[in-house]
């Protein structure tokens, strides 16, 4: 959270988080590079600009992979959290290595003054009729554009000025770009590859994110599936027990928005479970000092109205909660948001 | 995420799965033969007036003619083959 424009909010845990990425980078490029000159034939270095192509290529595409596993690791487990809060940075340098793996190539044409046979392949419509032969570097360059809009519009200035729903619909493009990106390998390197280790990592990385995501997905859809229908406008959570102290019991509204219903001691109050910065799931966070935060980057909600404390002036949607024969309920109706709406609930309801 | 974001990824993975999926294995179903050597066709430089054959400028230039990309136009040569 920040009240005023920053480049990049540091603090120790992103300087950690990042020096470890250009560590662990750093050591994929000079162990790729140091395995490449071993594995050449004695007396004869490998090419550079075959090189440069191949480490970065596969690092970008790795690096990738990585990226699309962290968000639907952290909804199955609460540990990859940590990993999920600065995944916005991952993805800027992973642009950055994918530019380097395209700019290779470019270089790889120019000092050979081949420029114009690039061009004619990219620009040739023949070639897009064909699936073997198909422009591969086409389907790489969409790909790194729309990395390029993605890393170009990751900061917060971003996010606020498109909305927080537009940027999500804005970088979920990643999905058709790694799908652009696995086609590019298939369609490229495997080609003229003939080891079988390239189709093997290719459909592995490829089969470990589809099912990540298709298992977290399921893991969502089911817990709708259980839900109580709400009666005369009212959802039944639960007797007050049965709220985690101090996390939430998610349920959901008629119209299949989520509402994270909270307890911090004796008090219960109910929030949209969307957060205010990138629309995160508010109700997989948990209250720290009297504050709802959110587990992807930490924004804080008062569970009283839904307000950011002071100095910062976001606000969330809160909804009525009453205590009804010892049983929570909440209301389906949203209030607008920073209004007061939590609920004390007496001891005696929780023995 | 809210609904639509949601209702949209849980469609978008397995459409994406299967077209991809069904991409990648075409793409090795019809991925052509490995290429055979080819005899070498001396580039035209080689017999400039300003390199002396069988000299090692020669040979440089030989050797830099027959370089192709390193993920070169498969489709090309798949034509050509077949």
């Amino acid at each position: 959270m920040s009240v005023g424009f920053q480049a990049v909010q540091w603090n120790r845990s992103k300087i950690v988080y990042d020096s470890i990425m250009v560590g662990l980078t750093a050591c994929y490029i000079g162990g790729y590079t140091l395995i490449a000159h071993r594995l050449a034939p004695a007396g004869k270095a490998p090419d550079w600009g075959d090189l440069r192509i191949a480490v970065f290529g596969s690092c970008a595409f790795l690096m990738i992979t990585i990226i699309l596993c962290i968000g639907p690791l952290a909804r199955l487990d609460r540990r990859f959290l940590p990993l999920l809060a600065n995944r916005r940075h991952l993805g800027v340098f992973t642009f950055f290595i994918a530019a380097l793996h395209g700019w290779s190539i470019v270089d790889w044409f120019a000092v050979r003054d081949s420029l114009p046979d690039l061009v004619t392949e990219l620009t040739t419509p023949s070639n897009y009729a064909k699936f073997i032969g198909f422009p591969v570097k086409a389907l790489g360059l969409a790909a790194l554009t729309i990395f390029f809009v993605m890393a170009a519009t990751s900061h917060d200035f971003w996010l606020k000025f498109l909305s927080p729903a537009i940027w999500k619909w804005l970088h979920m493009a990643i999905y058709l770009a790694y799908g652009l990106l696995v086609m590019h390998v298939a369609l490229g390197l495997m080609q003229d590859n003939r080891s079988p280790v390239v189709p093997i990592v290719l459909g592995l990385c490829f089969a470990t994110v589809t099912t990540l995501h298709i298992l977290a997905a399921q893991r969502g859809r089911s817990s709708e599936s259980e839900e109580k229908l709400p009666s005369n406008g009212w959802i039944v959570v639960g007797p007050p027990s049965s709220i985690p102290d101090q996390r939430a019991f998610i349920v959901h509204a008629p119209d299949g928005e989520r509402i994270a219903v909270f307890r911090d001691g004796d008090k219960i109050g109910a929030v949209t479970n969307v957060c205010a910065h990138q629309n995160g799931p508010l109700g997989e966070g948990k209250i720290i000092n009297g504050c709802i935060t959110c587990p992807w980057h930490g924004w804080e909600y008062r569970l009283d109205d839904g307000c950011a404390p002071p100095p910062f002036t976001e606000k969330i949607a809160t909804y009525p909660v009453r205590l009804n024969a010892g049983v929570v309920e909440v209301s389906v109706s949203p209030l607008p948001p920073g209004t007061p709406a939590a609920l004390s609930v007496p001891y005696g309801s929780f023995v | 995420m809210r609904l639509a974001h949601r209702k949209f990824h849980r469609r978008a993975w397995p459409v994406l799965s299967i077209i991809v999926t069904l991409g990648v294995i075409l793409a090795l179903w019809l991925r052509p033969p490995p290429d055979q050597p080819e005899p070498v066709q001396p580039a035209a430089s080689a017999f400039s007036s300003e390199v002396d054959t069988g000299s090692r400028e020669e040979n440089a230039l030989f050797q830099e003619a027959r370089r192709v990309f390193p993920i070169q136009r498969i489709g090309k040569r798949y034509a050509e083959a077949r």
